[in-house]
């Protein structure tokens, strides 16, 4: 396994956001989190890499132990996350948030910045229309783009994407998911979280359920859509589960 | 009457590059941590008082910049790693105290220091030869320390500008303080940005520090203050947190602070004739001597008109996904 977290247990005060999480993401997967608000998806994220510490369990990245290490740590052995809500540095411009995305990388990998960053462009060419404009000034979906090449740009081994799809109007929540699909196409490994869990088990190979902190169901995403009680709680009866 | 508005516009500009010199380290340091940190002005103090030592030591004031830049800068460094960083992450409070803490333990050393080498509270400031005396183009005569610190201003600024906007630690920096988790989440390593912001501001509030000094040609523990106040209520007219309304607000006080002390000389003025002797008369009697002393409540009226009608500053934004 690439990444692998063994008994992950995560405390705000005295609430156990995560109670003793494992899961796993092999090279080039693309593993769905799924599970209602509050299940601790984010939190599992926000865990791996490095803005919240375990009280237990360990997670280890390419055979290393990455349980106590720093972000930028983390970011620079290769795991890189797309936070929930985009959060891109709105009074920077594009070209400067996309530069950022690279900034845990040596000097001496200049040429192979300069080569993601055309790589990005090519994936997302709305950005380069808008290189020098302030990120903020971005549509939603133009944001989202820029969030995820921003998270391309320290050419990850590991991409964790926190619902990319939140809050998007329909054409660009399809947009999103071909996106993904390319990304995994060309190799990369993906540990997404989605609420859009019909969008998610179409683009995911395996799949883990949380539900409050713990993981209830694993599996094969194929397999975990015929689940009856994912059918039940995440699916729904219409076949509509895009809430937030 | 044209002559000395451009007076006053250079004396404006000076007053206005020292308040902008200050307010960017405070901006800067509040951007990244949320920290007002009072004990910024006290850097300016520490910087006064290494030049009186340096100078006095009979150093010209070329050859003691660099000990009163470096000197700061380590102050200002073990300020941010001994009284702020171990408080990362507790209450805005609680960092705040720790600012006026370190405010009061810098102060109170200096004066023990002082004591110890048996000097007086109150000590002459050396000025030296360079930033003596007046420059006078035509019938317009300024002070050389105002056009020095115009000039230090503009450049170091310059400086700055070249810094956040070119280099990826800059960038870095203004990333954290837009969003310091997802600076983190890049990569970015948040002590190095902070120690940055902390070393920048010191080298700047030195600088300040010297010209102000030259200005007042005095210095005492205690002068670090009025100056923190300013450069604070300048920081808030621009814009808290962003380093462009820091210098915008600064040279907005100093304006402001100029325009206020010139009106008083605005009744002698006035062509002949524009005015009826009356108004001239009543200008005369009621602004001269009235107006200088209100200039700090004038400063306090436009800083309470700001708030109330952009609260945000001139070039602030509204704060946006702050939850995390």
């Amino acid at each position: 396994m690439l990444l692998e977290l063994a008994h992950v247990e995560v405390r705000y005060g005295a609430i156990r956001a995560l109670q003793g999480i494992s899961l796993g993401v092999d090279e080039g997967e693309l593993v769905a989190l799924i599970g209602s608000n509050g299940a601790g998806k984010s939190t599992t994220l926000r865990t791996i890499s490095g803005l919240l510490r375990p009280t237990h369990g360990t997670i280890t990245f390419d055979g290393a132990d990455i349980t106590n290490a720093s972000s930028e740590r983390i970011v620079a052995r290769g795991i890189s996350h797309c936070p929930e809500g985009r959060r891109i540095f709105g009074g920077l411009t594009v070209a400067e948030n996309l530069r950022l995305g690279a900034v845990s990388r040596p000097r001496s990998a200049a040429a192979g910045i300069a080569e993601d960053l055309a790589t990005v462009l090519e994936l997302f060419p709305v950005l380069k229309e808008r290189l020098d404009q302030a990120g903020g000034t971005l549509s939603g979906g133009e944001q989202q783009m820029l969030a995820i090449g921003r998270a391309l740009m320290s050419r990850p081994r590991l991409l964790l994407l926190d619902e990319p799809s939140l809050g998007l109007a329909p054409l660009m929540v399809e947009r999103i998911f071909a996106t993904i699909a390319e990304l995994k196409r060309a190799g990369r490994t993906i540990l997404l979280v989605e609420q859009n869990v019909h969008q998610a088990f179409e683009v995911a190979d395996r799949a883990y359920v949380l539900e409050t902190g713990r993981v209830t169901l694993e599996g094969p995403a194929d397999a975990l859509r015929q689940d009856p009680k994912v059918e039940q709680s995440y699916l729904g009866a219409g076949g509509i589960a895009v809430v937030s | 009457m044209t002559d000395y508005a451009i007076q006053q516009v250079v004396n404006a500009l000076s007053a206005g590059s020292l308040y902008a010199l200050m307010a960017v380290g405070l901006a800067m340091v509040f951007g990244i941590l949320r920290l007002i940190n009072f004990a910024h002005g006290d850097l300016m103090m520490i910087a006064a008082y290494l030049a009186v030592f340096s100078i006095g030591a009979g150093l010209s004031l070329v050859a003691s910049l660099p000990i009163i830049i470096v000197g700061t800068v380590i102050v200002g460094l073990l300020m941010e790693r001994v009284a702020y960083r171990p408080l990362r992450g507790a209450p805005d409070v609680a960092v705040l105290l720790s600012s006026f803490a370190v405010g009061q333990i810098l102060q109170n050393g200096t004066l023990l220091v002082s004591r110890l080498a048996d000097r007086p509270q109150l000590i002459a400031f050396p000025s030296p030869d360079l930033l003596n005396g007046v420059v006078t183009i035509g019938a317009i005569t300024v002070p050389k320390v105002n056009l020095a610190s115009f000039v230090a201003g503009i450049v170091l600024l310059g400086l700055l500008t070249l810094f956040v906007t070119r280099t990826n630690l800059g960038l870095s920096m203004r990333a954290a303080a837009e969003d310091l988790s997802s600076a983190r989440l890049v990569g970015i390593n948040v002590n190095r940005v902070v120690a940055t912001a902390f070393a920048i501001g010191s080298a700047l509030a030195a600088v300040a520090g010297v010209l102000y000094s030259v200005q007042s040609g005095q210095i005492n523990p205690y002068m670090g203050f009025t100056p923190v106040l300013k450069a604070f209520i300048a920081a808030v007219i621009g814009g808290f947190g962003s380093i462009a309304g820091a210098v915008v607000g600064g040279y907005v006080l100093g304006f402001l602070e100029v325009l206020v002390t010139s009106l008083a000389g605005i009744g002698d003025l006035l062509p002949a004739g524009s005015v009826s002797p009356e108004v001239r008369q009543l200008l005369h009697d009621w602004l001269p001597s009235g107006l200088a002393s209100w200039r700090d409540a004038v400063v306090f009226v436009v800083l309470i008109i700001v708030l109330l009608v952009r609260p945000q500053g001139i070039l602030g934004r509204r704060q946006q996904g702050d939850e995390g």
